[in-house]
């Protein structure tokens, strides 16, 4: 009779587990929104909290003002929905797989990455229409390079901040029940120093440094540069997208050791699978 | 059977409520972006030059907070109970589903009410803030009077909770497009004239002007009145849900599929 250890499978490969978790976040997209409930309920408030920052400006009585609150909040709105990656994460833990992804041959990180990527298309989506219809409903024009500027600081802004959530996503795992709260206290920490409200050098310089963690940060400055006929605008945006982006590797690498730790320690007893 | 008092049932639900929040103080964490929320409004002004609106930052993520707090806990008192399995029981019992309602999100209001301070004392550490109210008996009328008519409108939401698969889905979408009609931040005056007209059926929008006015003592003109629209408002939508509610359980007895939906 053959060992048992012949018949242990192969480690399935990260890369494998992680598109087979891509596809169960779709599926849990797909349940939770349609696209009536998804366009009438999501987008529009989301559309809506960027109008709420810009009738600041209407009460700032200053053009300038108005303008500088649209583009950042267009730009956070999705970054904002970003965060759920780390609610998200802890319903992985919810559905009662724990026990079975410890015990699986492969690792556990890219379960929990893999399933959490579900609100990447809707939050580049929402950030994009965001930069496209609100500024115009507050009478200022999209030009040809602002439109492709700000798809790409959509996209890459989004993509980046997935990353920085997983660290943070890999500790709430810890304690569930503080999802929610965690959450939303990391994107209105975000939304403040980020250069949403106020440029980031209106903060005490401590509060610059610590804005420079945000992979939004980065973007934004450079979205703005380019909308802002700055010269060298779109010089400043490549580097905007490109520090945006190393720092969203380097986080999610974080945050699958975090995931990985976290798998371990559940293994050894000191997390309860089985809540 | 004899049918339970109304008060007994409203002590029980707000005394669970109570010890529930005790228990789990991360609900309650609306509140805690309170802060963060006075320093964004706060520096917005600032960097513009603009401490004249000092009171209007102040206000609002207090204002934002009860809203927050009483639709997110309407969404999930109603799927508490369907995962608990119990909102069977509720419909079957003899207490009537709006009561128990009514406790647990007034004491999720009242516990609201903290922001206030809360976000005062953030814009005095940070900005200097003086908080001075200019005329605290309307300022506390109104904020007594819109906590109600959060309580009411909160019973209404319950009603689509009821009848909605994904609760969670309505809960989000109803934050911002309410804080701009409600003018939380941005008085509606200097709105265009169509969304004034939306915003006028709102309470938040009579809630946020009045106590705008009390706190700056300018723009109080009438505000016996304005106070009056305010819990018209919560009465029509009290009336409104109580209505609908006892429609939805009767359809929902009747179909026996209340905790599937």
């Amino acid at each position: 009779m053959a060992s048992p250890d012949l018949l242990a499978p192969a480690r399935p490969s990260s890369a494998r587990i992680f598109a087979r978790a891509v596809r169960t976040g779709a599926g849990d997209l797909r349940t939770n929104y349609t696209w009536w409930s998804w366009s009438s309920g999501w987008l529009l408030r989301c559309l809506m909290e960027v109008a709420f920052f810009g009738l600041i400006g209407l009460l700032l009585q200053s053009r300038e003002a108005t303008y500088f609150l649209l583009i950042g909040r267009a730009l956070f709105v999705g970054v904002a929905e970003t965060m759920w990656v780390i609610q998200s994460t802890a319903w992985e833990r919810g559905t009662g797989t724990l026990p079975l992804l410890v015990s699986a041959p492969g690792r556990a990180w890219p379960a929990f990455a893999g399933r959490s990527t579900q609100w990447l298309p809707s939050a580049v989506t929402t950030s994009l229409v965001s930069l496209l219809v609100v500024p115009p409903l507050f009478g200022f024009g999209v030009t040809p390079d602002g439109l492709a500027a700000s798809a790409l600081a959509a996209v890459v802004s989004v993509v980046a901040s997935y990353g920085f959530a997983l660290p943070l996503a890999a500790v709430v795992l810890r304690r569930p029940s503080w999802r929610n709260a965690a959450s939303n206290i990391t994107h209105n920490v975000m939304g403040l120093v980020c250069g949403a409200l106020v440029p980031v050098a209106f903060w005490p310089a401590p509060v610059q440094w610590f804005a420079q963690i945000f992979t939004v940060t980065h973007s934004l400055r450079g979205l703005r540069a380019v909308l802002d006929r700055e010269p060298g605008g779109w010089g400043a945006l490549a580097a905007g997208l490109a520090l945006a982006l190393a720092l969203g590797t380097v986080w999610f690498a974080v945050g699958a050791w975090l995931l990985e730790r976290f798998a371990e320690a559940a293994r050894h007893g000191t997390i309860d699978i089985d809540s | 059977m004899r049918r339970v008092g109304a008060v007994p049932v409203i002590a029980a639900a707000a005394l669970l409520e109570a010890r529930m929040l005790r228990r789990s103080p991360a609900e309650l964490f609306a509140v805690w972006l309170v802060p963060l929320q006075t320093l964004g409004y706060l520096a917005i002004f600032r960097f513009s030059g603009r401490d004249d609106l000092d009171a209007y930052a102040v206000l609002a993520p207090a204002i934002i907070a009860l809203w927050a707090l009483a639709l997110l806990r309407s969404g999930e008192v109603i799927a508490n109970e369907r995962d608990n399995q119990s909102l069977e029981a509720i419909a079957a019992a003899p207490a009537r589903l709006e009561l128990v309602m009514i406790g647990r999100v007034a004491v999720i209001t009242l516990a609201s009410w903290v922001a206030l301070p809360l976000s005062a004392l953030t814009g005095w550490l940070f900005f200097g803030v003086v908080p001075v109210v200019a005329d605290p008996t309307v300022f506390g009328l109104t904020y007594v009077a819109m906590s109600l008519a959060t309580v009411a409108t909160a019973l209404l939401f319950a009603v689509f909770f009821v009848n909605s698969r994904s609760p969670r889905i309505f809960q989000n979408s109803l934050s911002y497009p309410f804080y701009v009609l409600g003018g939380v931040l941005v008085p509606i005056a200097l709105y265009p004239q169509w969304v004034q007209v939306l915003s006028r059926g709102v309470y938040l929008s009579w809630s946020a002007d009045l106590l705008r006015a009390s706190t700056t003592g300018t723009g109080l003109q009438g505000w016996p009145w304005r106070l009056a629209v305010i819990l018209g408002l919560a009465a029509v939508t009290f009336i409104v849900a109580h209505a609908l509610l006892g429609l939805t359980m009767r359809n929902a007895r009747r179909e026996g599929k209340l905790g599937l939906t």
